[in-house]
């Protein structure tokens, strides 16, 4: 089976999209929309990989879906659960740690190449 | 619209994945690929070129499989865990061979009914004639 992501990178989608939810309840569509403007764009992806997220997210207790007409369209709508909040916390955190990581390594490597 | 991604519902299903994901899959994507094609026309694009943006847009139908696929949560329970399925399936077999008797005397009562009288009347009528030869024999 394929694996879309490599393993350290493995909890970026999660974190994306728990956090896009944390404000309010969002069906695929809006997410995808929300997702490119927090990011600027930065991260591109097909659009229909985020569904396998979301089902993913759900059948781990971290989203409940709901189905719901708007306009005569049935919609799946996303909310956080509370064990869906503790993830986000612990995904956010994982984050920061290795963004702070990384930053560091980039300072430090940029700061020898300046002394070279 | 849901025909476009028949192949992909196709794939998904032998993969294992669970029905349940399998049909809300396609039907999110349906309505996202509607979505894209809404927003494109109302930037300025029409026809054949609105369907092929959204579609690049959504993603081709093995990057979708790849990424489903990839969650081993989204399986079938019984393809998760095929030897408890198994031995469940069997257990259910062999739980409901007894009752099969049963349930197919339930199934032909009537033709059971006539059964049983004809053999009643017959065994009386034998055990009739036994009786009397035997009270015959007795009796000369």
């Amino acid at each position: 089976m394929a694996q879309t992501n490599p393993p350290f990178l493995s909890g970026v989608p999660e974190l994306l999209v728990l956090r896009m939810l944390s404000g309010r309840e969002m069906y695929g569509y809006e997410i995808v929309k929300a997702m490119r403007l927090v990011t600027g764009e930065a991260i591109g992806f097909g659009e229909g990989v985020i569904y396998p997220v979301l089902h993913s997210l759900e059948e781990t207790g971290a989203l409940k879906a709901r189905r719901k007409s708007v306009n005569g369209r049935e919609r799946v709508y996303y909310g956080v659960t509370s064990k869906g909040k503790r993830r986000l916390e612990h995904l956010s955190g994982e984050w920061k740690r290795v963004s702070t990581g990384v930053n560091s390594a980039l300072g430090g490597a940029l700061g020898d190449a300046e002394h070279a | 619209m849901p025909e476009q991604f028949e192949a992909l519902r196709l794939e998904l299903r032998n993969s294992g994945i669970a029905p349940v994901y399998v049909e809300r899959t396609i039907a999110e994507l349906t309505a996202h690929l509607a979505d894209l094609e809404s927003a494109a026309r109302a930037a300025g694009f029409v026809g054949a070129e609105a369907e092929r943006m959204a579609r690049a847009q959504l993603g081709d139908d093995r990057a979708i499989a790849a990424a489903v696929l990839g969650r081993p949560e989204l399986l079938a329970w019984s393809t998760r865990y095929p030897r408890v399925a198994y031995c469940l399936q069997s257990a259910a077999t062999i739980g409901t061979l007894p009752g099969l008797p049963i349930v197919y005397c339930i199934e032909h009562r009537p033709g059971l009914a006539r059964w049983g009288v004809s053999l009643g009347l017959a065994v009386t009528i034998v055990g009739s004639i036994m009786a009397a030869l035997n009270a015959l024999i007795v009796l000369v």
